[in-house]
């Protein structure tokens, strides 16, 4: 598993792992959990534009749908074909081969959460 | 009478204005009765150990009492009525009493029960069962303009009576939707208000309860369609936000307790 203390993370149970100029985003263990048994995922396509807080995709579980923001602004340069053929990797792996998106960066990164500040609001 | 909790205050007022004139009283208990149900194959064994433990006695034996009909009886000493119904197309007790004593049932229903499986079950728990059990629901399925026939709820109503409170709504309507019950492909559930189309992408009916179905493996669906496309076997489609995910009209209940 990454080091969860190396991720960024937003409010809308995102975790970030940013890498000069990219970034690999997923969603918590957390927010899969709260989500339950995914069976879907809809994922944007490669080179489309992003922005921060827009909905780019959507995670469908047993018990609802829920909505992927994208955390960053910048382009898709990567999506993970593995995923959307198994969405119960979602659940099983959150933080490595569930991730999701990954976006070329464009302009200055938002504020983020750390890892102790995601955990305290979570924790709430 | 039990209403379903959002038609609480319509079913109060309707019955106080069909009373009056009547030496009739009615009451609204709501707010002082508590509702527990148990449900599933194991709840009279659960019950009969309240019974051995001297805290459930009812005032006829549990297991004479049939499908849908109610006893009197008492838990701890307070009066206690059994219900051998539920909405979860299982067999199961509905046992209401005051609100104190609630907590207390509860308990001993979830110590009793620990070693049968039982355990604490939330709404969306209640709403896969009925549905599997093509159960329809009230703000789903049933609304005030639906007629009986269009539910497939014919059969709760006895038209051979001249005449009755609603007789003229409890006749089929010509040409309206009927409820059918959907299989569809894959893991993605087909929601309430999704459209239901015909092979050409035509919309003909509309969802009214999906879930996908834990017991079955695929998406089941309760939706309302006109009537040339009700027959089991027809092939439809529903779209999931965009997406035509291909389904079949298959016969109710989808799953039938053995």
């Amino acid at each position: 598993m990454s080091d969860l203390t190396t991720l960024k993370y937003t409010a809308e149970h995102e975790w970030l792992l940013i890498d000069g100029g990219t970034a690999t985003v997923g969603i918590t263990d957390y927010a899969a959990d709260k989500l339950g048994d995914v069976v879907y995922v809809d994922l944007p396509a490669v080179g489309t534009d992003v922005e921060a807080g827009k909905v780019v995709g959507e995670i469908e579980s047993t018990k609802s749908v829920g909505e992927l923001f994208a955390p960053v602004l910048g382009t898709v340069l990567a999506i993970n074909d593995a995923v959307v053929d198994a969405p119960d990797l979602v659940n099983s792996s959150p933080f490595d081969d569930g991730w999701l998106i990954r976006i070329t960066l464009s302009g200055d990164l938002p504020t983020l959460l750390s890892r102790d500040e995601y955990v305290a609001l979570t924790a709430e | 009478m039990v209403a379903n909790a959002g038609n609480r205050q319509v079913a109060f007022e309707t019955l106080a204005k069909r009373a009056h004139g009547f030496d009739v009283t009615v009451d609204d208990e709501s707010d002082d009765t508590a509702l527990i149900a148990i449900q599933g194959p194991e709840a009279e064994g659960v019950l009969d150990e309240l019974i051995t433990q001297d805290r459930l006695a009812p005032d006829s034996p549990l297991a004479e009492l049939r499908y849908y009909r109610v006893l009197q009886g008492t838990f701890d000493d307070v009066p206690v009525l059994v219900a051998r119904t539920g909405y979860t197309g299982e067999d199961g007790f509905e046992l209401y009493l005051d609100n104190e004593t609630a907590p207390s049932l509860w308990r001993a229903i979830a110590e009793a029960g620990a070693s049968r499986g039982v355990v604490p079950a939330g709404l969306a728990s209640r709403d896969t069962l009925r549905l599997e059990a093509g159960m329809p629901l009230y703000g789903h399925e049933l609304g005030l303009d639906t007629r009986a026939a269009q539910a497939g709820l014919g059969r709760v109503v006895d038209l051979s009576k001249d005449e009755f409170a609603g007789r003229d709504n409890a006749l089929p309507a010509e040409g309206a939707r009927v409820l059918v019950g959907l299989a569809l492909e894959g893991k993605r559930a087909a929601r309430a208000e999704y459209p239901v189309l015909d092979p050409a992408g035509v919309v003909v009916g509309e969802v009214t309860s999906g879930a996908l179905s834990p017991t079955l493996g695929h998406p089941v669906a309760m939706a309302y369609v006109d009537p040339d496309f009700s027959t089991v076997g027809t092939a439809l489609g529903v779209d999931v936000r965009g997406t035509t995910i291909p389904a079949t009209v298959v016969a109710l209940p989808f799953y039938k307790r053995s």
